[in-house]
């Protein structure tokens, strides 16, 4: 192959080397895309004839309604951008990628399916931030007009970024799904529906939005709020990264670890945000609702866990780490092993729920009874799960089915329990054993005392008895993937 | 002997019950050329993909320079380039921005990167097509497009799935000047086609897949000398080709003899002393033969008689 002596590459191409090879190309597509120039051009447009309309309106500025009003109609115009115009053309790129097998092309370079789905969210954030750039007058133009803080022109802006960062990452997520075109098209569909309805919320709201951050920010809960706020969107969208990240992987890599780490990251982001953001007042009680929310919302990852095949993959074996291969198997892929993260992370909860209080306060909310409950179908459904997985063949489509078979048992059982309790064939006010597999009963029981919590917790103790084998082959399976490791390295 | 740059050993790869890939091992050399010939679903994309670690065994591995498929996929990736039969460029980009995103994504930066790009564009005729949108080209074009973006790591080994599929005869006969510029270069390529006299003018060996199994493998005189126990020969002789086909008819091991033209073609059963016996004798016997040749043997005839048009 030939080769030709060129000047070396500029200041620009030296720093774009740092940068991620998607946001790189992302953003060439973006500036030679014909709707990005229309976008941006309509948005300069509407810009103008705004800020024209507003300083030749009635000086009612006064009042500092004009402002808040320029202000208010600053995100309506933002609103569909952040949530709309971006996230979709991020959505519309992934989409194309898939289907065109780009994705799967990009597999067999050096940039992982994590750093795809990274660099659209980052390139999507980058689009955004032009726009907003585009904005920046009738910012200042409202902030002039008074009756809007810069405190709040900030603070919007912060939570324009995370409503943009959450949107685009949600729409990553749904242009990977779906192998098939009906399936895409239901995944798009899907978003879609979500992103504008979204997006009507926000305008219809960005009046009063404007109004409360005013309020908000002299509040003397205002950091906690901003920063209850600010993790909530990290985590939404560090999901939504994880589930395109596990979409575009490779099916024979490991898409497990990343969904452990992430419900153990978000169990000790709760527990921060208890120590450090709640105050001494409400904190035990803060702890026992989250965690017991938390265990709701992480379900599908606890239950998942068990219903994984039992055996590691050739890839996944050969990454396992040469130390720490007990604490690593907790994190590997592996339906034995699954459980056991099942119960750790059960454990974990409980503790959010109890012991971290407890240490920062020396009490212990009532609340976190209920929270206990909910925790402790993790051993109970998981075990049921894991019973059920062993006894299906090999093959990835066996764990969904173990999955949704769990799913449909829990859900028969706890008809069937409140159908003997409507009939007054068994069980009468109140929690009873009947309802065993009714969880939303259970953790709404948690509260009157330690009976459904019991009950729940010596089933949930039985179920764990015949994981116990498998369990003990998967941290086998782990120690001894290790120890080849070791010996190779060595 | 030439050193093994990929090792396939029996490589195993169902779908449900449909066997893709059954048992299948072959070794492929540096820098030759092998077509990988089978009818439609024989399992010729599925082998591939393994190979190029998109698609895992469910038995079996392949080894190339000493890294599994398996256990070090990442490392087999930096030595493969996996040429599939779906291209689809991304669109606002031209053809080197496009290769500029794919060098950057094979991890090359700053000078390396920049060399890289031009290295390929030019060696795959793009230069002047440089500014044009990816999305642009021609099918000729883009397949070179496809090859430039294959070759930007510098692997050792290509795997071309289809690549010469809906191209015209120039782009083909371009085509085919590449490959070989590439072989000699010390690249190895494992190339599918259906245009199986592309093939036999390029490839230095076959490898001949029907149900998942290879049936044969070697060089196309290796395999034809192994499916058929007959060889089709041609004698031309000056003066009589009457006496000649006279001569020929009544010989041990010679069959169907025919005049074709002004020579003589027959199949003959024997090996290579029984071949230079029956030119003695037609010397002394007072033919004057000015030329004697067994024919060189046909992909398509050894397509044929190895498979049989069933499908996995």
């Amino acid at each position: 192959m030939s080769s030709t002596t060129e000047q070396p590459p500029g200041f620009f191409e030296r720093l774009s080397d740092r940068l991620s090879p998607i946001l790189v190309r992302e953003l060439q597509q973006a500036v030679a895309a014909r709707s990005f120039a229309v976008t941006l051009g309509v948005a300069s447009l509407a810009v103008m004839m705004m800020a024209a309309a507003f300083t030749w309106s009635d000086p009612t500025w006064r009042t500092g309604e004009l402002g808040r009003d320029a202000f208010a109609m600053c995100v309506v115009c933002l609103a569909p951008i952040a949530v709309v115009v971006v996230p979709l053309q991020s959505l519309t790129g992934m989409r194309q990628e898939v289907v065109g097998g780009t994705a799967e092309q990009l597999l067999l370079t050096r940039i992982r399916p994590s750093r795809v789905a990274l660099g659209k969210v980052a390139a999507g954030t980058t689009q955004f931030a032009v726009y907003l750039g585009v904005f920046a007058p009738l910012f200042g133009l409202a902030y002039l007009l008074r009756g809007v803080s810069f405190g709040s022109i900030l603070l919007i802006l912060f939570f324009g970024f995370w409503t943009n960062i959450a949107a685009t990452s949600f729409a990553v997520a749904m242009g990977s799904l779906g192998k098939r075109r009906n399936q895409q098209q239901a995944a798009q569909a899907f978003a879609s529906i979500v992103l504008f309805s979204s997006t009507t919320m926000l305008m219809a709201a960005s009046t009063e939005m404007v109004r409360e951050f005013d309020r908000l920010i002299p509040d003397p809960d205002f950091w906690p709020i901003v920063i209850s706020i600010t993790l909530v969107f990290l985590t939404v969208s560090w999901l939504f990264i994880m589930v395109a990240t596990s979409v575009l992987s490779h099916p024979y890599e490991n898409r497990s670890t990343s969904f452990r780490v992430f419900a153990v990251g978000v169990l000790a982001l709760g527990g921060l945000w208890v120590v450090f953001v709640m105050d001494a007042g409400t904190r035990s009680e803060a702890a026992a609702i989250l965690s017991g929310i938390l265990a709701l919302l992480l379900a599908p990852i606890w239950l998942w866990a068990p219903c994984e095949e039992e055996g590691m993959s050739p890839r996944v074996r050969s990454y396992v780490p040469r130390r720490a291969a007990i604490l690593a198997a907790l994190f590997l892929p592996g339906g034995g092993r699954g459980y056991l993260f099942a119960l750790v992370l059960a454990a974990l909860g409980i503790a959010l729920a109890t012991v971290l209080p407890w240490i920062a306060d020396g009490s212990v909310d009532s609340d976190a009874r209920h929270a206990m409950a909910a925790w402790l179908y993790a051993p109970f459904a998981g075990g049921i799960a894991r019973v059920l997985r062993g006894r299906l063949p090999e093959g990835k489509r066996w764990s969904v089915v173990a999955f949704t078979t769990t799913v449909i048992v829990f859900f028969l059982m706890s008809l069937i329990g409140e159908v003997l309790v409507i009939f007054r064939i068994w069980g009468g006010t109140g929690w009873s054993p009947v309802h065993v597999f009714n969880p939303f009963w259970t953790v709404v029981d948690g509260g009157a005392g330690y009976h459904a919590v019991s009950v729940v917790g010596v089933i949930g103790g039985l179920m764990a008895v015949p994981a116990v084998p498998s369990v003990y082959r998967g941290l086998g399976e782990a120690v001894v993937a290790s120890r080849t490791r070791r010996s190779r390295a060595g | 002997m030439t050193e093994s740059l990929l090792e396939v050993r029996n490589l195993c790869r169902s779908f449900g019950s449909l066997r893709a890939v059954d048992d299948v091992s072959f070794a492929l050399e540096r820098g030759r050329i092998y077509g990988f010939i089978g009818p439609n679903g024989a399992g010729k994309t599925t082998t591939m993909r393994i190979l190029a670690t998109l698609d895992v065994p469910d038995s079996g591995d392949a080894v190339l320079e000493g890294q599994s498929v398996l256990v070090e996929p990442r490392r087999v990736r930096d030595r493969v380039g996996f040429m599939s039969d779906q291209f689809d460029p991304y669109a606002n980009l031209d053809v080197l921005q496009y290769l500029d995103f794919f060098a950057r994504a094979y991890g090359l930066r700053g000078r390396a990167r920049v060399e890289a790009v031009r290295s390929v564009a030019s060696f795959c005729g793009l230069e002047t097509f440089a500014t044009r949108p990816a999305t642009g080209l021609s099918k000729g074009m883009g397949q070179r497009l496809h090859l430039a973006k294959t070759l930007l790591h510098d692997p050792a080994l290509l795997i071309l799935d289809e690549p010469a599929s809906g191209l015209d005869p120039r782009a083909r006969i371009e085509f085919r000047a590449l490959l070989r510029e590439l072989s000699a270069s010390g690249k190895t390529i494992l190339i599918s086609s259906h245009i199986l006299a592309e093939l036999s003018e390029t490839c230095d060996g076959v490898l001949v897949i029907e149900q998942g199994r290879l049936m044969a493998s070697g060089t196309i005189g290796d395999i034809a000398r192994s499916v058929r126990d007959r060889h089709r020969m041609r004698m031309r002789v000056l003066g009589d080709v009457a006496a000649a086909e006279r001569f020929l008819v009544v010989q041990p091991q010679t069959h169907d003899v025919r005049v074709v033209e002004s020579c003589v073609e027959f199949e003959f059963a024997g090996d290579e002393g029984a071949a230079a016996d029956l030119l003695a004798r037609a010397v002394g016997g007072g033919l004057r033969v000015v030329e004697f040749t067994a024919q060189s043997a046909n992909l398509e005839e050894i397509f044929m008689t190895t498979t049989r048009g069933r499908l996995a």
